[in-house]
């Protein structure tokens, strides 16, 4: 509202997608990454291996090329994206948390300039100094997670922040240690993997079967800690937002793809890599990055939509409105409130243009209007303009954690125009269930975790649904008016009785 | 019109303007000096790249190899100024980088691409061949590609009064706007700055191999002194050009409107015009070194005020939209004060890392003299053992045989 919305025609995500989790991958790599060096070379201190010590030569290249380019530069990308896409939010974490990242900025360049000297003076420095190079690169990038992690876990649980405004409040906020536990071992795991990926390349067998297994512990042990450390993580998730794993499909179906990619790549790297080092090759390696990279990226993904309606939970919604803001915006209306619209006035010529800068404002941080990930327009096609109207107006009514629609009625009118105008018009069934899912499902179950409707409808008959639906309005003043024709009330009264009796018998859902 | 700039965060600056302002200049101005030479020795390499001869190729590899070290610290040293900018100007540059957002958040994609250049230039110099001085050009390209839309982003910012009607025509942020008389003379100023601060580098480097290359470093001194009296000449126009280019209020600042700006200015130009003398006189002294130092410090104090009357004119095209000075504050002094110690303590950490790399580079070279082994920092500093002499050494089998090895995990 206060900032111009960058609108991106594809969706936002997909940035987050390309740029946030390709850093997320690489820049926990470059703290597991840097143990796991210190680690192989104090090896090679106990029994001097020039093979180990060639090969671990070769992983610091690797790891320069990776972490120093696309960690770094992705690093600065996400601050890019974030300041593009949210600058409202960017703005207070910045406020609020300058000094946490100019002191993370003083770990990065210690960082920086350490793991060049360490991959370039593997020759020429005594191994003991080298080794402590080594260190002083682990410890720095290790420092900077234990920053950075404070301001990430903030967003979630910001905790007392919300009434002190008070940086360490904000920073040790409830989150934060089992979100850094957890990261913690997520980095172990990467630096193993990535160790996994390059020592399948070498074609000493000796050295895979020796490094082989002690990377694959790498990758297990750690994974053992993280089913507690996750559970810590989600017991500190307010009330609300934990709901969503039950009735967001996103934050389900993602948390799903966290937990069996995860799995995957457990057992895999225990069976192929710990059990037969031998074994180890392109193969079997490559699949497990791309195990780690789906599990990551989901993993970051349900972070981010677990805090919905939010952005900073309690404080600023997920589409830049503090939420302070929000009963002074809706008294004012959203165009009268934001410079950055043309249209000042709502007419029946200018309405549905009017509703796309609404839309802009309002929604296109996650959705967009005709096709693609998110996209509303095929989720409308069968309903009426009035009963789009009230969707619009009801959004934080809605099982998915969106935010309170601040706009006025004519403004939700005008967004809900802009929608039908992009919604497929094509037939759509008309059979219950359909009917349920478009015109109910949204803020309904049946008898599952969200305002279900099971024990309402319990024991009725079609015809007493149908009535009762007919005047669905008076039941209660957030319901909608019914708006569907005969055809769909009849086909969703039958339904509702049949699927409601199965519900009361311990069946559907 | 009233210009459209977001209101202020309800967050207060969380330390003294002066204090935030004062980093923002000493971290910008380390900032622009790697980025002058991770700019310059792009430029600068493509050029003697592309001339061919083997001096001129020596040259070239140098600057190549230099710039996978300058880039990283051009890179962190420009994130600490764009944190600072954000707390001070915050509505201004979120504004102006979302109505440009596509051509902004491109230097990313950009960044990396010139980065992975530099490392396939640096570590593939030989197995390049010609095509050497052509990589080098592109990466210069990319570069100054990203100085462009930098330079683009922060004039826009000081023009809130374009941003609503910038942002109705192009919500996509799919946008530069090339109206503003300040920028081509800013930008063409930033680059020859560049060539000026790589060519006294060069110089530089050109006296450190006069010792045991005589006819070579004097040749490559001279080739340095050059570039940087040529780009320096060069950018005394420019920068009256950028000068006649500002609005008349804000180029009265300069011309005794500001003492600060004023001074600035004067001094810039005193020690500019200082350090092109020096590097001249020394041009063909036996001893050309402290002249060339001179002319070094001279060109830093140069900098220093460049980066002062930067400064000083975004905040004079501001008023009275946006008064940087009067920003509410409310200090974190616990978390300053941890942030100048650790700051403190990390340029000691990395004071101390380039000592350790110093000496292990001299013991090196001093072996190297004694067993002929060359110079300590090699072309990547990977230096390769056989794998059939590790096996050998460890008492295991060639690796290639396919046979099982002795060594079981």
């Amino acid at each position: 509202m206060n900032y111009p919305v960058w609108y991106v025609p594809f969706g936002p995500e997909w940035l987050i997608v390309a740029i946030a989790v390709v850093h997320v991958f690489i820049s926990h790599f470059a703290v597991g990454g840097g143990l796991f060096l210190v680690a192989g070379e104090a090896r090679t201190r106990r029994h001097y291996d020039p093979a180990l010590v060639e090969w671990l030569r070769r992983f610091t290249k690797f790891f320069i090329l990776l972490t120093l380019v696309m960690g770094a530069v992705t690093g600065v990308g996400i601050w890019f994206t974030i300041g593009l896409i949210s600058p409202e939010a960017t703005s207070t974490l910045i406020h609020s948390f300058v000094w946490v990242w100019a002191i993370e900025w003083v770990f990065f360049f210690v960082e920086i300039l350490s793991i060049i000297v360490y991959a370039y003076t593997w020759d020429s420095m005594p191994k003991a100094a080298h080794r402590v190079v080594g260190w002083i690169y682990f410890i720095a990038a290790y420092l900077s997670l234990v920053a950075i992690d404070g301001i990430l876990s903030f967003m979630l649980t910001p905790g007392k922040w919300l009434q002190s405004h008070a940086l360490f409040d904000g920073f040790f906020n409830p989150s934060y240690l089992p979100s850094l536990v957890a990261r913690s071992l997520i980095c172990a795991m990467l630096g193993g993997l990535f160790a996994l990926l390059i020592l399948s390349f070498s074609k000493d067998r000796t050295l895979k079967a020796e490094m082989g297994r002690y990377a694959s512990y790498w990758v297990v042990l750690p994974a053992l800690g993280l089913p507690p450390a996750m559970y810590w993580l989600l017991r500190t998730v307010p009330a609300p937002q934990k709901l969503l794993f039950r009735v967001n499909p996103i934050v389900e179906n993602f948390t799903w793809v966290m937990v069996a990619a995860s799995c995957l790549l457990v057992v895999v790297t225990f069976l192929f890599i710990w059990l037969k080092p031998r074994s180890l090759n392109t193969y079997v390696v490559l699949p497990l990055m791309v195990l780690a990279f789906a599990a990551l990226g989901a993993a970051e993904w349900v972070r981010e939509d677990i805090r919905e309606p939010y952005l900073i939970t309690d404080y600023l919604y997920i589409n830049q409105i503090p939420v302070k803001q929000a009963d002074a915006i809706r008294e004012k209306g959203m165009l009268a409130s934001s410079p950055w619209v043309s249209e000042k006035e709502i007419t029946p010529a200018n309405e549905a243009k009017a509703g796309e800068e609404l839309f802009r404002m309002a929604c296109s941080i996650c959705h967009v209007p005709r096709k693609g990930f998110n996209a509303l327009g095929p989720r409308l096609t069968g309903l009426d303009h009035a009963f789009v109207t009230a969707l619009v107006s009801k959004t934080d009514l809605m099982r998915a954690g969106m935010p309170p629609f601040v706009g006025k009625p004519e403004e939700a009118a005008a967004v809900a125009r802009y929608l039908m105008d992009n919604a497929p018009k094509e037939p759509v069934p008309n059979d219950g269930k359909a009917v349920w899912k478009r015109r109910c499902g949204e803020c309904h179950t049946i008898s599952g975790p969200f305002r279900p409707v099971a024990d309402a409808f319990a024991g009725q008959k079609a015809e007493d649904i149908a009535d009762t639906i007919a005047s669905i309005e008076m039941m209660n003043d957030q319901m909608p008016r019914w708006t569907g024709n005969d055809v769909e009330k009849t086909a969703l009264a039958r339904y509702l009785s049949e699927a409601c009796k199965a519900s009361a018998k311990g069946g559907a859902k | 019109m009233i210009p459209a700039i977001p209101p202020l965060d309800p967050m207060p600056v969380p330390a003294p303007i002066w204090l935030v302002k004062a980093l923002l200049w000493v971290t910008f101005t380390v900032h622009l000096l790697f980025m002058n030479v991770t700019l310059g020795g792009a430029i600068l390499s493509a050029v003697y790249a592309l001339k061919g001869k083997d001096r001129d190729r020596a040259l070239a590899k140098t600057l190549a190899k230099m710039l996978p070290f300058v880039m990283p610290f051009a890179i962190t040293f420009g994130v600490a100024p764009l944190l600072f900018v954000q707390v001070l100007y915050g509505p201004l540059f979120y504004s102006a980088t979302i109505l440009m957002a596509a051509p902004f958040l491109a230097i990313i994609g950009v960044l990396i691409a010139a980065y992975y250049g530099m490392y396939l230039l640096a570590w593939k110099w030989t197995a390049l061949g010609r095509a050497q001085g052509w990589l080098a050009a592109a990466i210069f390209l990319l570069l100054a590609y990203v100085g462009f839309t930098y330079t683009h982003v922060f004039t826009l910012m000081t023009s809130p009064d374009r941003f609503r009607a910038m942002y109705l025509a192009h919500p996509d942020g799919v946008q530069y706007f090339f109206g503003d008389p300040m920028l081509l003379p800013r930008f063409l100023h930033m680059v020859l700055g560049s060539l000026a601060v790589t060519g006294l580098l060069v110089a530089y480097l050109g006296t450190r191999r006069l010792r045991l290359e005589p006819e070579l470093g004097r040749w490559q001194f001279k080739a340095g002194i050059t570039w940087f009296a040529a780009a320096t000449v060069a950018n005394l126009g420019v920068g009256a050009w950028w000068l006649t280019a500002l609005p008349r209020e804000a180029m009265l600042l300069f011309m005794g409107g500001s003492a600060l700006a004023t001074g600035a200015f004067i001094a810039g130009l005193v020690f500019g015009v200082s350090a092109l003398v020096l590097a001249l006189m020394g041009i063909n002294s036996l001893k050309p070194l402290p002249m060339l130092m001179g002319a070094g410090h001279a060109l830093a104090v140069t900098l220093i005020c460049m980066v002062l009357m930067r400064d000083t004119l975004r905040d004079a095209l501001l008023k009275p939209a946006y008064d940087v000075w009067a920003l509410p504050s409310d200090s974190q002094w616990v978390a300053v004060s941890l942030f100048l110690v650790l700051f403190a303590g990390g340029l000691g950490v990395c004071v101390w890392l380039l000592k350790l790399m110093r000496d292990a580079a001299r013991a090196n070279a001093a072996k190297g003299d004694e067993g002929n082994r060359g110079p300590g920092l090699t072309d990547s500093g990977l230096h390769r053992i056989s794998a059939e002499d590790s096996q050998a050494m460890r008492g295991g089998l060639a690796p290639e045989s396919g046979q099982r090895p002795r060594v079981e995990p």
